[in-house]
């Protein structure tokens, strides 16, 4: 077979330009079809990146060389750190971000990529050869063929748009939808899903009264997305925030019949973190009002989004509710706020590297497998795109497990336990919280993919004088010692004990920060702030840090028992119907993955566990 | 290996061992059918009961007359089929049978807790009624079994559960503070949540703090017969092993030490064992003797401490297990002493039923009488990571809300170890039921 390219991937998206840029890097011909070229790259929701879990997605994407970081460094009107007054490991940036600029920013970065193509066009068919994807069909009936395909088609299959009692098809606002791959999808017979999600109504920035608001203003010393990132790129400004009231609460409860989420019209599940204001009224009425962050959408744009009232309620509702609210009394909405319910597959119909287990050479990344965010995206379309080109060449797989990366625990819990709703990243899901930081993304990942290929010279160079520098670091602050007595010169609390104590020894106490030291060694001032901030993680939570590691072995252990492809779990006795029903649609890759499964109580474990003892010999088991 | 398990049939005396009116033999597995066969019985119906005349299957004789009952697979305690006979308890019937059972090629005597094995790997039972039943199988005395089946009824884990519950309510809580800052969380949720789990810890604390009670009861009270050379300790040991509150067995395989003596006093197991007499030693061999007494005493939950009423000379008890022992004066029949509270003779039978009266006491006391405790020494260990865990939140106040939770999560994953496991999503419904999320 000829093959016109090594990976195509589907959609232009967040999952889909990660993904064309992995596979770009890891030096596959890539070819990126997409509707429509100006869109690459939208933010079809809120305007703002990262945040808990977010944003340490963005930062493990972009310790494996991925594009949104960068971007969104590149787009930042505000920046803001998440708990600032909490430890490292659950502190997170949060950006707003210039619409225009990002997109633009994105489809600059991709152009750079000289091994991918830009194609607008629609996928309308898969070409399947022997149960493996061999390319795609356009909307013309050309064939494309390729060695892997990537779809990243967001809320775009089978897309249908609520505002009111009006409904039409469509895969955001102003775009039609994928009609014809949801076919394909059935026709191959995967388990396909149905999801709800919606966003707010946009405004007209002009005719709020800002005055009357309280400012939320950004940070002045910012957290970057990217770790290349050194310097504020665009004008800083303030967000505003609002509350509903009482007036607004009984409009909405009063007009419950022209919500399509009330009235039966939408059946499918939408988030539980990211409600509708008719839910939150409905669901939690009896507070006195629900925050609203007015967030610009951009410089030198006008739009305004009113993060917290995501709303699918009647259009002439949504003006007269949003006008009951403080500082929007006179606003003018620009585009109604909407639901949208759009097909998704099942994602335990994927293996960890986002192949399909049915359809070879086929990925999936993005809002496609039941999950939602920007961020969420990105980190499944760089893995995707990694697989689906390494894929082509026959290398190993490259798998990112619970204990490397918040992208780990994104694609085990997807592809083990599926979604029933759509799925966002949290910190309290990563079992490892305290080792998986955003300081150290880069020193958890970056060397794997300089190992892989997939890191440019430059981030490789930067990478490497960190690493020296924290070595560095390291000496000095483990090598400058005290005696308690001189501490307490310095006025530092430590028991009087006479033991010396190093640097290293003193950050570990809560209330002894490294800046507390500079006094007792100014040499101490020289450590870089992201490095030395690193050190002080390491501090803080070295205790825990070493039970995490210890945890991290056991883990590691289960993860490395491989069960067999070919184990027919009918010959294994004693399981339950349902048990055996799971674990034979599901097909899980190790033990560790299996233990992790809905519905399986330890006792299947072992019963599958022992049946593969007595058939195999162990030796064969462990990966 | 899990073939070779099921490819056997296997049986075993499920009552008590010892004489008895009534024995109950289990058979279980692919073959337990042929029991019919081999005796010359009908089986009856599934879960009816039959009465049978046993017939030995070579030379015809008539064995015993028996209750037969017949469970279907998958329909049993097991899941295999299984057959039990109700016999009569004389030690040739059982021994009897167990023999025809023996000679047949794919028959074999249980080992301890197969049956529990085999219900659990037929998926008839969870891990913790496998434990529940494990005691229940090795209960040899009726508090025994009543706290076996207590945990199987979910007293403990009741207690247990609703730990859990408050604590993953209060983790649910303190990472809502953690992953959802932007929204209207009040900030004094977390010092709230503290509060609770003061209140799980004081529980916990005096939970763990039965001195261990229910282990006792399980593995039985143990008193030490000790005191100088010659006081009668020996003796008295035999004497009390040859009442009929001795639990004697005459199943091969369960002799016990000759030291010691297993009595149900009042319905609790208790295990009496002799010890070297304690003087200044002569020998080195000696010496290691007296050590040994002195390392027994130690870990005993009562020491007898005997003294001879006819000499004037006595040493008294050793003052570190003062608090645990009482002084019991022997020889009666010879005595030259007055007016002492506890006086035996074994050579009289004089005494010794007051003995028994006053060593009950002590049991009754050491071991449970009401309430649920701690029955294994691995879930003492589970709730005791659990309580340090939550120790380390309530000594320290300077914790960053992360670190709290990392223990708290560490404290929910031991006590888990024996109430069951806990999820992410577990945490996030209560979030969302509680908290309006949604910036």
């Amino acid at each position: 077979m000829k093959f016109d390219y090594d990976v195509i991937i589907i959609g232009g998206g967040h999952a889909g330009c990660e993904a064309a840029a992995a596979a770009a890097r890891c030096g596959a011909s890539s070819l990126l079809i997409t509707h429509k070229k100006s869109t690459i790259g939208e933010m079809s929701c809120n305007p703002a990146f990262g945040g808990l879990g977010k944003s340490h997605l963005v930062r493990e994407v972009d310790a494996l060389d991925g594009v949104i970081g960068i971007a969104s460094d590149e787009a930042a009107i505000q920046y803001r750190v998440l708990n600032q007054r909490k430890g490292p490991a659950v502190r997170a940036p949060r950006v707003q971000a210039d619409r225009k600029i990002y997109k633009k920013a994105m489809q600059r970065i991709l152009s750079q990529y000289k091994n991918l193509t830009v194609l607008e066009n629609e996928c309308i068919g898969l070409l399947i050869d022997e149960g493996a994807c061999c390319g795609v069909q356009t909307l013309n009936n050309d064939e494309i063929y390729a060695k892997a395909v990537v779809i990243t088609t967001g809320t775009f299959l089978n897309g249908l748009i609520h505002i009111g009692k009006k409904t039409f098809p469509a895969g955001r606002v102003g775009d039609k939808p994928s009609l014809h791959l949801s076919d394909v999808f059935q026709e191959f017979g995967f388990q396909l899903g149905r999801l709800k999600t919606g966003t707010p109504p946009r405004l007209d920035g002009r005719t709020i009264d800002w005055e009357s608001l309280e400012e939320q203003q950004p940070d002045k010393e910012p957290i970057y997305m990217s770790y290349l990132t050194d310097c504020i790129q665009q004008e800083q400004i303030s967000c505003f925030i609002t509350r509903t009231n009482d007036k607004t609460h009984n409009i909405i409860m009063r007009n419950l019949d022209n919500a399509p989420l009330y009235s039966g019209q939408i059946e499918s599940t939408g988030p539980r973190y990211c409600p509708s204001i008719e839910d939150k009224v409905v669901r939690f009425g009896e507070r006195n009002g629900h925050q609203i962050f007015l967030e610009p959408e951009g410089l030198d744009n006008h739009t305004v989004y009113p993060n917290g009232i995501s709303t699918s309620i009647d259009e002439k509702i949504q003006e007269i509710m949003v006008r009951s609210i403080k500082g929007l009394e006179n606003v003018k909405i620009e585009r109604p706020g909407y639901a949208i319910e759009y097909d998704y597959i099942d994602p335990r119909e994927l293996k960890l590297t986002l192949e399909t287990k049915k359809i070879r050479n086929l990925f999936l990344a993005g809002q496609i497998n039941g999950t939602t965010g920007y961020e969420e995206a990105s980190a499944q379309g760089l893995i995707a795109g990694v697989n689906a080109a390494i894929n082509c060449v026959g290398k190993q797989e490259f798998i990112l497990d619970r204990s490397d990366a918040y992208i780990g625990v994104m694609i085990d819990d997807l592809v083990t336990k599926g979604v029933t709703e759509p799925y966002r990243m949290f910190t309290s899901r990563a079992e490892y919280r305290l080792s998986l930081r955003i300081d150290n993304a880069d020193q958890r990942l970056t060397q794997k993919g300089v190992d892989l290929g997939i890191i440019k010279k430059n981030r490789e160079v930067s990478f490497n004088a960190k690493l020296s520098a924290i070595h560095d670091a390291m000496n000095l602050v483990t090598n400058l010692t005290i005696t308690p007595n001189r501490a307490k010169q310095y006025g530092l609390k430590i028991n009087q004990d006479g033991k010396k104590r190093s640097v290293l020894d003193l950050i570990s106490y809560p209330t002894i920060n490294l800046t507390d030291l500079y006094p007792i060694w100014p040499e101490l001032s020289t450590i870089d702030k992201s490095v030395s901030a690193q050190i002080e993680s390491n501090a803080i939570y070295s205790k825990y840090l070493e039970r995490q590691r210890l945890e991290i072995v056991s883990f590691k252990k289960d993860e490395s028992l491989v069960i067999p492809v070919d184990i027919d779990f009918n010959d294994v006795k004693g399981l339950s119907n349902e048990a055996r029903d799971r674990v034979s649609k599901m097909k899980p890759a190790t033990v560790g993955q299996l233990s992790r499964m809905e519905g399986i109580d330890p006792s299947t474990v072992l019963k599958i566990l022992s049946y593969i003892k007595a058939h195999r010999k162990i030796s064969e088991m462990s990966a | 290996m899990y073939n070779t398990i099921n490819s056997k049939t296997i049986y075993a005396l499920s009552s008590a061992p010892g004489k008895s009116g009534i024995a109950v033999i289990r058979v279980s597995g692919p073959e337990a059918k042929k029991i019919g066969n081999l005796f010359h019985i009908d089986l009856p119906d599934p879960k009816k009961v039959q009465i049978a005349k046993l017939v030995h299957p070579h030379n015809g004789d008539f064995i015993d007359k028996a209750l037969v009952t017949f469970f279907k697979s998958p329909n049993s305690f097991t899941g295999e089929n299984m057959v039990e006979l109700s016999i009569h308890g004389g030690k040739a019937i059982k021994d009897l049978i167990f023999s025809i059972l023996a000679a047949e090629e794919n028959f074999s005597y249980a080992e301890p807790g197969e049956f529990t094995r085999r219900a659990f790997l037929n998926g008839k039972l969870d891990l913790v009624e496998v434990e529940g039943l494990a005691d229940l199988i090795n209960a040899e005395t009726e508090f025994q079994r009543k706290q076996a089946f207590d945990q199987m009824e979910g007293k403990l884990s009741n207690l247990y559960t609703k730990w859990k519950g408050q604590l993953v309510k209060n983790l649910s809580y303190l990472e809502a503070t953690i992953d959802f800052v932007e929204e209207d969380i009040s900030p004094e949720i977390a010092d709230s949540q503290i509060k609770d789990i003061k209140v799980v810890l004081s529980e916990l604390d005096t939970h763990l703090n039965d001195s261990n009670k229910g282990e006792r009861l399980r593995d039985g009270f143990n008193i030490i017969i000790a005191g100088s050379p010659n006081t009668g300790k020996s003796s008295l040991l035999n004497h009390l092993s040859n009442r009929d509150i001795a639990i004697v067995s005459d199943e091969a395989g369960t002799t016990r030490d000759s030291l010691d003596a297993y009595l149900d006093i009042n319905g609790f197991p208790v295990i009496i064992t002799d010890t070297a007499g304690i003087r200044k030693a002569k020998t080195e061999v000696e010496n290691i003797g007296i050590k040994k007494s002195q390392t027994k005493m130690n870990e005993a939950d009562l020491v007898l401490w005997l003294m001879d009423s006819s000499i004037n000379k006595n040493d008294g008890i050793p003052h570190n297990i003062k608090d645990k022992s009482i002084e019991v004066w022997t020889k009666s029949d010879i005595s030259i002493h007055k007016n002492k509270d506890i006086i035996i003779s074994t050579k009289k039978d004089q005494g010794i039923t007051q003995l028994i009266d006053i060593i009950g006491k002590f049991v009754e006391k050491g071991c449970r009488t009401e309430g649920s405790f701690i029955t294994r020494s691995r879930h003492r260990d589970a709730l005791e990571k659990t309580k340090n865990h939550l120790s380390m939140i309530v000594k320290n106040n300077l914790l960053d809300v992360e670190v709290i939770v990392e223990e708290l999560r560490s404290a929910v994953n031991s006590l888990a170890r024996i109430t069951g496991h806990i999820d992410v999503e577990d945490l996030l419904d209560i979030i969302f039921k509680d908290f309006c999320i949604g910036k």
